[in-house]
């Protein structure tokens, strides 16, 4: 089996790219989309009672905060309208029986873009440490927002439902019907935000002129330009695009798809489309068809990623009523999965409520909240069954955005393809990344595992850079750094122990329960980088994790 | 034009003796997407391929399908030869 050709000047060279990466990720963190001011001089020793008011700003964003203080006396803390007591009686408090310093963790979330701050102390109070983190945020979007609101909800839902009745009728004329629902669509993203809308519609204008020069010029200049002029465009997209995109695009997972490549899912499907082009194939397609794949409106918010040539292959030219009854079943079984098992139990259990005291609780009244005030201190217990539950919400949430698209896409006439195939039941890591998130890592695994492996000839430094790129492209940053060095490694240590340790299979059938176990909590201990946005939130609840698997660490 | 020359038969030995794969393996079998293969033996493959015939497969030109019956294998080396 040693005909496998190393090449190790393009490894070294990749190596390279990956190590550039981490410290450009150190050197230039991305900024906290909040921030707090008015508690720069915070005194040490309270001479009077003071009063300090501070102002919380976030940036299209809904955070969770911790807010921590150790000090000698007495307190409240005012975040907007809720107070908390900042004393040894306090049920956020603590009291150092050696020093007699109290010490107060809150966490708190906060709704509103800017929220008033209020921080008192009682005379003679001694503080020696106050500290504020962003814990975790979601984002804020356009589908959230119309989600609380009844008016944009009704409008939204009647708008679904011509473009629905629009596609039914107009199904004998396809260029007809293909302009109908680009129009519909770029209308929702013009009453959403209308310069956005524009330079989208001329970025994809000039992405399909120039693939055409791409494929055809042998001319090494007009290439160059050419990929120049559409780097360009993708950067203005960003730079332009962050605060229409931001509201836009949904947040399947909580993953935060959103940052800072927001308009994520299009993108894959364009470099897709143009690797094509620059392969020879598909390259006489329309501008209209070109443009209707992009922005299909049924996989435009969450995907998933159909690349396309299926896309046009598996559409349907004349719906039958199977079809309307397989879109609306997936769609009702989507709802329930994100409404009822995801929302309404999943991330209950994670984030607080009733289920908790059932589990662990210990004043902070959340499984989450006591990981977060405590990490260190967390046991490997409790970590991993947050993390459980999390990937298990992360897969019910995501899946759910998928079986929506599926269907509400095949009352549209197209058969789109799967996204997930029970990933919780893999039974090992490599299998669990066939079965979660599928038309991204098929995408992934084609683009840049396969050409890289060609160009290294190797098949573990590959897995290192598809897994980074998959982690970067959802948010750039040392957490999802983390997260693909924590999933490749896996996979790598996967593919070593099958080509070196032939087990007899009938053991590893009887061995499936628990391989389906371990390599479901291996993927939820990645799962921690993605959850909370603080790095040293998650990696000290990772590593301690591991302490605990591995105790000579 | 190379394409007329037919390689199946020795495309089909070489996947026999190296992956253990059916001798009377058809032709137009898928032996990745229908799971024969691992998505990881395609690497192997590629070597094996290029070695044997002399072919040099180009980064950004290639992908699995390219590679998942012994007819598209001919078609690959027929093309970059």
């Amino acid at each position: 089996m040693a005909k496998q050709l190393f090449s190790p000047k393009s490894s070294i060279i990749t190596l390279f790219g990956i190590v550039s990466v981490l410290l450009v990720l150190i050197a230039f963190p991305i900024q906290s989309p909040v921030s707090l001011k008015g508690f720069e001089d915070l005194p040490s020793v309270t001479d009077e009672d003071i009063q300090l008011q501070g102002i919380l700003v976030n940036d299209h964003v809904l955070p969770k905060l911790l807010f921590q203080f150790t000090f000698l006396g007495q307190g409240q803390l005012t975040v907007g309208e809720e107070s908390f007591n900042l004393s040894n009686r306090s049920k956020y408090c603590s009291t150092n029986s050696h020093t007699e310093q109290i010490n107060c963790n809150i966490v708190t979330k906060i709704y509103a873009d800017q929220t008033s701050i209020e921080l008192l102390f009682l005379k003679g109070t001694k503080i020696n440490n106050f500290n504020w983190k962003v814990v975790k945020y979601k984002q804020k979007t356009t589908l959230s927002a119309v989600m609380s609101d009844n008016i944009i909800y009704t409008s939204l839902a009647f708008g679904l439902l011509f473009l629905l009745a629009f596609v039914y009728f107009t199904q004998s004329h396809q260029a007809l019907q293909q302009w109908g629902v680009i129009a519909i669509t770029v209308s929702f993203i013009t009453i959403n935000d209308a310069i956005f809308s524009l330079i989208l519609l001329i970025f994809l204008f000039s992405i399909y002129r120039t693939n055409f020069l791409l494929s055809q010029s042998n001319n090494r200049l007009t290439k160059l330009s050419a990929f120049i002029f559409i780097s360009i465009g993708f950067l203005l997209l960003f730079k332009y695009g962050k605060e229409g995109i931001y509201s836009i695009f949904q947040n399947p997972g909580q993953l935060n798809l959103l940052m800072p490549l927001g308009v994520s899912y299009f993108i894959i499907r364009l470099i897709d489309t143009q690797l094509r082009w620059y392969r020879g194939q598909y390259l006489s397609i329309s501008f209209r068809e070109f443009l209707f794949f992009i922005i299909f409106p049924g996989t435009l918010v969450a995907g998933p990623i159909e690349n396309i040539q299926n896309f046009y292959k598996n559409r349907i030219v004349t719906l039958a009523s199977s079809d309307y009854a397989y879109g609306l079943s997936r769609i009702i079984i989507g709802l329930f999965k994100k409404i009822v098992i995801a929302d309404g139990f999943l991330y209950k259990l994670m984030s607080g409520g009733a289920f908790n005291s059932i589990l662990f609780s210990d004043g902070t009244n959340s499984l989450v909240n006591s990981l977060i005030v405590d990490p260190t201190g967390a046991s490997g217990s409790q970590i991993i069954i947050f993390a459980l539950i999390g990937i298990i919400f992360a897969y019910v949430d995501f899946s759910s955005y998928s079986d929506i698209a599926i269907g509400f896409s095949r009352l549209l006439g197209y058969k789109i393809r799967e996204n997930f195939n029970f990933p919780i039941l893999a039974v090992n890591i490599r299998e669990y990344w066939k079965r979660w998130h599928m038309s991204l890592s098929d995408w992934a695994f084609q683009n840049i595992f396969f050409p890289l492996m060609i160009k290294t000839r190797n098949s573990h430094i590959p897995v290192v850079v598809t897994m980074m790129t998959i982690g970067l492209w959802h948010a750039f940053n040392l957490s999802w750094f983390s997260w693909a060095i924590h999933h490749s490694s896996g996979i790598i240590l996967v593919s070593i122990l099958e080509k070196h340790f032939r087990v007899n299979q009938r053991i590893l059938f009887f061995l499936t329960p628990v391989r389906i176990l371990l390599t479901l909590s291996f993927a939820s201990m990645g799962f921690l980088f993605v959850y909370f946005n603080d790095y040293e939130i998650a990696s000290t609840l990772y590593l301690s994790l591991w302490k605990k698997i591995l105790p000579f660490l | 034009m190379s394409s007329a020359v037919n390689y199946e038969d020795r495309i089909r030995k070489l996947l026999c003796d190296e992956f253990g794969l059916e001798e009377n393996l058809d032709v137009n079998e898928k032996i990745f997407s229908s799971g024969f293969l691992d998505s990881m033996d395609v690497l192997t493959l590629i070597v094996l391929m290029e070695k044997e015939f002399a072919i040099k497969v180009p980064v950004f030109e290639a992908s699995l399908d390219m590679f998942d019956s012994i007819t598209e294998i001919n078609k690959l080396i027929a093309k970059y030869q």
